[in-house]
């Protein structure tokens, strides 16, 4: 049995994956959006300062009935310091994502930086308020007879598999139709080095893990009991981003930036750079299950 | 910390809580310290572009020369519009790109190509929009 002082951690570290997992669910259509971070580059200092009251205020409206901790506020002091922390963990997410995807380098200036991190920190700071809302119901509804039912349900490993292979498959439609004709793809793509895709791979995988594995926690073990290809925690997240790729692969075919003539490179730069909104609309898909 | 209060009250904070909070406490306010130094600090002189040029390389017969635009003013310019010149024996080519935003005191690269050597070319920013 793990110690009080372990758990403590434990509980503090899930709380945390589980606010970044819900930034970066809402957050991904934003850092697929140019004109979020080309507002950055002429946002004025004071403007900043605005773009962070403002979401340091919708962190607090949404730290009233959600939040990221599975503790919840009840407190005025703890919703506002709840609200500090979002707030930071959102600007790390932002920060984090823009330098992966090659948009924040040493040649862009101080002042650009910051504008461009704080606009994007602002949708990120809304999905880290709406972590709990998203992520956390399960925790409600994992009494045993849930449980049982649930069981029942996914009798069949091979019916737990395709079940969880459809979601996958729906939340990766849904998210990369979306984002795959547009320009940002081809323009953030050609910037990246093999070393960059491979860190949005391994960013990829990360964020489709703990999005359904360590943020949902309360449905983790029942997740776990699952029958199915899908039912350890390794093997359910490569299989979810090898469907979220081949997802990905098709709509930028069926939206013609990729053609049977285009180099290799290009076919595979694209798809993971797809890849890393598929694979998070798959992982939320498998959530809504 | 807080004094209990009617039901519903949280738990005391754990020291994981407790160094989550003092890091995003210390992370914000360098953050919003950064920005009121850059908000103190911007005399807002408007964009100023300062233009390096690479060595040109020789590909097919077309000489391609990278040049690196830097923007040493507060402002950002939108569009800047670069030109190369170039004349070798009486016959004049022009080369010329564009881009899109070149923030304040960052910089941004390009190449201009040139069928002669493009050794004594003039090349400046012949214009640039403010956003």
């Amino acid at each position: 049995m793990p110690s009080a002082r372990e758990s403590a951690w434990r509980t503090e570290l899930n709380d945390l994956m589980r606010g970044a997992a819900g930034a970066f669910l809402f957050g991904a259509p934003f850092l697929y959006t140019m004109e979020v971070w080309w507002k950055g580059n002429f946002t004025s200092p004071p403007h900043m300062l605005i773009v962070l009251g403002i979401a340091y205020v919708a962190l607090i409206l949404l730290n009233l009935r959600g939040g990221f901790r599975s503790e919840g506020a009840h407190t005025w002091p703890r919703i506002f310091t709840n609200s500090v922390e979002a707030l930071a963990l959102a600007f790390l997410c932002a920060t984090l994502s823009l330098t992966l995807m090659g948009i924040l380098n040493f040649n862009t200036g101080l002042e650009a930086m910051m504008g461009r991190i704080i606009m994007e920190a602002l949708p990120f700071s809304i999905g880290v308020g709406i972590a709990d809302n998203v992520l956390l119901r399960a925790d409600d509804d994992n009494d045993s007879s849930q449980d049982a039912a649930q069981h029942q349900w996914h009798d069949h490993a091979w019916r737990g598999t395709l079940s969880d292979a459809g979601a996958t498959l729906l939340g990766a439609v849904i998210v990369s139709a979306s984002i795959a004709p547009t320009d940002e793809i081809p323009m953030i793509a050609s910037k990246l080095s093999p070393l960059r895709l491979i860190a949005i791979i391994l960013g990829s995988l990360f964020l489709s893990y703990i999005i359904v594995f360590e943020a949902n926690f309360g449905a983790q073990k029942m997740r776990r009991s699952q029958p199915g290809l899908f039912q350890s925690p390794i093997s359910e997240t490569l299989a979810s981003y090898i469907i979220s790729l081949l997802i990905a692969f098709s709509m930028l075919w069926v939206f013609q930036l990729i053609r049977l003539e285009d180099p290799l490179s290009q076919w595979i730069s694209y798809t993971i750079v797809l890849g890393f909104p598929a694979t998070l609309g798959g992982a939320a898909g498998r959530l809504a299950l | 910390m807080t004094k209990k209060k009617a039901a519903g009250a949280n738990l005391p904070r754990t020291t994981a809580e407790w160094v989550s909070l003092i890091i995003s406490a210390l992370l914000l306010a360098g953050v919003v310290g950064i920005v009121l130094a850059l908000w103190l600090n911007s005399p807002d002189s408007p964009a100023r572009f300062r233009i390096e040029r690479g060595t040109p390389r020789n590909e097919a017969g077309q000489f391609y020369l990278p040049i690196k635009v830097t923007n040493e003013g507060d402002t950002t310019g939108a569009q800047v519009t670069i030109e190369g010149k170039l004349k070798v024996n009486e016959r004049e080519e022009t080369a010329a790109t564009t881009f899109d935003f070149i923030p304040a005191r960052s910089s941004a690269e390009g190449i201009l190509i040139f069928i002669a050597e493009p050794g004594s070319a003039e090349v400046r920013v012949i214009s640039y929009q403010q956003p």
